[in-house]
């Protein structure tokens, strides 16, 4: 078991909570020390997310008992958790899109602020603005409508707002996917300065390699129970992977080989395409190729994803589909060049969250169901579900099952499912393995691989510098809207030199 | 094994037979006042004949409303292309009746479609301006009086043709919203546009199509008025489109549209209304109290839709977490 570091600062002990039939959390035990930071990790739906909101007040426990600082810990609400000096940063994002930054640092901590009834906003901005100083996050303008803020953005108002609570323990759910690499070093900071002041975290991740550059304990969660607990020092990340996934990984992670290998043919060309976020970006893609995209956050490398399938408007430049030498106008056209396209923000731009998996997985593949008179089949509709279903294995009672009731890998696996299954010749795919665990992640890879095997173009765009260096030909590293390098596979690449001409 | 799991499933299905249910309940209560009255072969015919225009003009109002927009127009547009429709056919030729009524609803809604997709407009806005619009044009073509056209259009009224052209109607829309492209991607519509246009469904063309499919439906209905009627009458179809809207929400469809709106809930809803309608008529309550008891329904069965849709989506919710 863990070496105690300091006193015990929260402990929850035979935790229970059921949904419907399922134990989300079946005798959950656990103790976390002051200057600690703590890993928690498991599969999609191993109940990390649950536990997580039963100490953040969001959910109510069945039973068991937990205790902060020593005393009784009841929460009814996350405000009551905050006044337990606990923080949260959820999994869904927590903020109200029609209030300003500054208020929704605040929320629901309004008070201190009131004077005779009114609220002072100019102090109220002023101070949230210092809390943006505080940690070293670049100022935002705290009148702003938080609706009009980026997914990243967001994410690091919610950072700032359970961090502004000066927390005791602060808990943070899958923040890492939303941040660009700038942005995680700031927060690994902050997780330093966290333990040197004595205070503890725990975070979610997937990614099982920085979770062990990061944390000092990892827990591993497996089918709503605690699997075991184990000191960094001592455990690989491989070992995590096993423990979570409950034996061991097939085969390879990434592709092995490490020269490019593709076709001569060239299936996309695009010429000096431009627009509001990114300029005079060229490249060719090639049959069988899997071309990655890379860059930080302002690099416009998700709006030049959206530009190839013509979501978004061009100012200048072509994507010409070679075979035809059609110009890509719009996405209709693309779908029926064999294009396909899955996009970064899964449950806003891809998924239709409170419709069923059959609707969903019928979305892209319409063209395949239609027969005589227009008829979409039922029958027909079913069996490709089905077919998503049992091939990217998703965990559900059935095709009916809407997606909202789904965990964020399973939801993935619908997303991406629909589009393998269907005989595309170019897919781009922005972020594909975001919020999925390392099992659906290796499964998707694996996928990835067959799929080039088989002739399939990729143009794959994606904030996870492991997984370009794992599976791409071609990488395109951009920064701040340029092509700034390309480089092949057979150069070798390697993070530090990606990340140097990224910066 | 445990208790939420047997819940969850009560309300669940209770969804679907809600609808069914609210329309036993009025069955029942009217059979207990008005006794054997309700059950007579012509009160019965009057029953249908009170849901077919309801039902025609909700077969096509339910694309638009699957997308989550709204057609105030539809009323308007019947008493418009009514109009149109009968002066047409005492200037060209009674044949002109059906293809004029019908292709001015077409031409309106592809209007109102052009405007919600290419402009922008949000729905509500531009068809209130259409309803206002028609109702003027109305109002000064027919000089306010009420006139009669051919009395072939007579024929029209009669349940043996009006009754397979029903069927044939509602059977084809029924057809496209449930089984074809056209319902499915309006369903995805107002689920999530962004969602659409991302998987490369043509929002606009859909929306327009929708428009217009409301639209020949409402030049249908048009036609069967101004048959009922014998003439042109310029009140024709006043708060139509509140009675279509009615049967579609207390069948079940939602306000906002999407994936569980279903037609056999507008038919189902028709149902409702017309049977209400009826069973007061008939109960010879006073028109006034009769729309009064009329709206205190309605408000109830809404509330308990709303009520069970959120239960509903509560025990799916819980089950995510």
């Amino acid at each position: 078991m863990t070496a105690q570091k300091g006193e015990v600062v929260f402990k929850a002990e035979h935790m229970k909570k059921y949904f419907g039939a399922t134990h989300a959390n079946d005798d959950v035990t656990i103790e976390l020390y002051r200057g600690e930071a703590r890993g928690l990790i498991g599969e999609n739906g191993s109940g990390k997310s649950t536990l997580i909101s039963m100490i953040a007040g969001i959910a109510q426990k069945d039973s068991g008992t937990m205790t902060m600082n020593g005393g009784v810990f009841e929460p009814q609400n996350s405000i009551d958790a905050s006044r337990h000096k606990i923080g949260t940063v959820v999994q869904e994002l927590g903020l109200v899109d029609g209030l300003p930054v500054g208020m929704n640092i605040f929320l629901g901590r309004t008070e201190q602020f009131k004077k005779g009834g009114v609220l002072n906003m100019r102090r109220l901005y002023r101070e949230a603005e210092e809390q943006f100083s505080k940690w070293n996050f670049p100022p935002m303008p705290m009148r702003r409508m938080t609706g009009d803020l980026t997914v990243e953005e967001k994410k690091i108002v919610e950072l700032v707002r359970a961090l502004s609570i000066d927390p005791d323990l602060l808990i943070l759910d899958e923040i890492t996917q939303a941040l660009s690499l700038n942005n995680r070093r700031i927060l690994f900071d902050i997780i330093e300065q966290l333990k040197a002041a004595n205070k503890a975290v725990m975070m979610v991740t997937h990614d099982v390699e920085e979770m062990v550059d990061v944390t000092d304990n990892i827990t591993i969660m497996r089918d709503g129970e605690i699997v075991d607990t184990k000191s960094c020092d001592d455990v690989t990340a491989d070992d995590v992977k096993r423990l979570m996934v409950g034996r061991d990984l097939k085969g390879a992670y990434y592709r092995e080989d490490q020269q490019e290998s593709y076709g001569d043919e060239v299936v996309l060309k695009v010429e000096n395409l431009s627009s509001d976020h990114f300029q005079d970006v060229s490249f060719e893609l090639h049959k069988g190729e899997i071309l990655g995209v890379c860059g930080l956050s302002d690099a416009g490398i998700h709006e030049l994803a959206e530009a190839l399938f013509a979501v978004r408007d061009v100012t200048r430049g072509r994507v010409v589909y070679t075979k035809s030498n059609d110009k890509i106008q719009s996405p209709r056209q693309a779908m029926g060049l064999k294009m396909g396209y899955v996009p970064k923000d899964r449950d806003k731009q891809a998924l239709m969250v409170n419709d069923s998996i059959e609707d969903n997985v019928a979305l892209p593949t319409v063209e395949l169901i239609r027969g005589k008179l227009g008829f979409l089949s039922p029958k027909k509709r079913k069996e490709l579900a089905g077919k998503v279903i049992a091939e990217f294995e998703v965990k559900t009672s059935g095709g009916g099952q809407l997606l909202s009731s789904l965990s964020g890998g399973n939801r993935q696996k619908v997303n991406l499912g629909r589009w393998m299954i269907q005989d595309k010749e170019i897919l781009i795919l922005d972020c594909p393995t975001r919020g999925v665990d390392v099992g659906v992640k290796s499964y998707i890879y694996h996928r990835m691989t067959e799929a080039k095997q088989a002739g399939v173009s990729m143009v794959v765009v994606s904030d996870e510098l492991p997984e370009l260096i794992g599976m791409v030909d071609t990488l395109i590293i951009m920064k701040a809207g340029k092509v700034e390098q390309v480089s092949k596979r057979s150069s070798g690449f390697t993070e530090e030199a990606i990340i140097e001409v990224m910066l | 094994m445990n208790k939420s799991l047997g819940k969850r499933d009560f309300w669940t299905s209770f969804q679907h037979i809600f609808p069914f249910l609210g329309l036993i309940v009025i069955i029942i209560v009217f059979s207990i006042i008005a006794g054997d009255k309700i059950w007579t072969p012509t009160n019965f015919v009057g029953i249908i004949a009170l849901m077919i225009p309801l039902c025609i003009g909700g077969s096509g109002m339910i694309f638009v409303a699957a997308q989550g927009s709204t057609d105030m127009s539809q009323g308007a547009l019947v008493a418009f292309a009514g109009t149109l429709g009968g002066i047409a056919s005492i200037y060209i030729g009674f044949w002109a009746f059906v293809p004029v009524s019908v292709g001015t609803g077409i031409l309106i809604g592809i209007f109102n479609g052009v405007m919600v997709s290419k402009c922008k407009v949000s729905s509500l806005m531009v068809t209130l301006s259409m309803l206002i619009t028609l109702r003027a044009i109305v109002a000064f073509v027919t000089n306010g009086q009420a006139f009669f056209v051919d009395q072939q259009i007579l024929e029209l009224n009669k349940m043996e043709i009006k009754l397979p052209i029903f069927i044939c109607v509602v059977a084809l829309m029924w057809y496209l919203f449930e089984y074809t492209k056209l319902g499915f991607f309006s369903k995805c519509i107002g689920e999530n546009q962004t969602v659409g246009k991302f998987a490369g469904i043509p929002v606009d063309r859909y929306k327009i199509a929708a428009f217009a499919l409301s639209g020949a439906m409402a030049g249908l209905v048009g036609v069967f008025t101004v048959g009922s009627i014998g003439g042109i009458s310029p009140q024709m179809g006043s708060f139509f489109e509140l009675q279509v809207m009615i049967s579609m929400f207390v069948g079940g469809i939602p306000v906002t549209g999407g994936a569980t709106s279903r037609f056999y809930k507008l038919v189902v809803g028709a149902l409702m209304l017309a049977f209400l309608q009826n069973g007061l008529t008939i109960s010879q309550v006073g028109a006034e109290a009769s729309e009064l008891i009329q709206g205190l329904i309605l408000i109830c069965v809404v509330f308990f839709t709303l009520f069970v849709r959120n239960k509903f989506i509560q025990r799916q919710m819980a089950k995510e977490a």
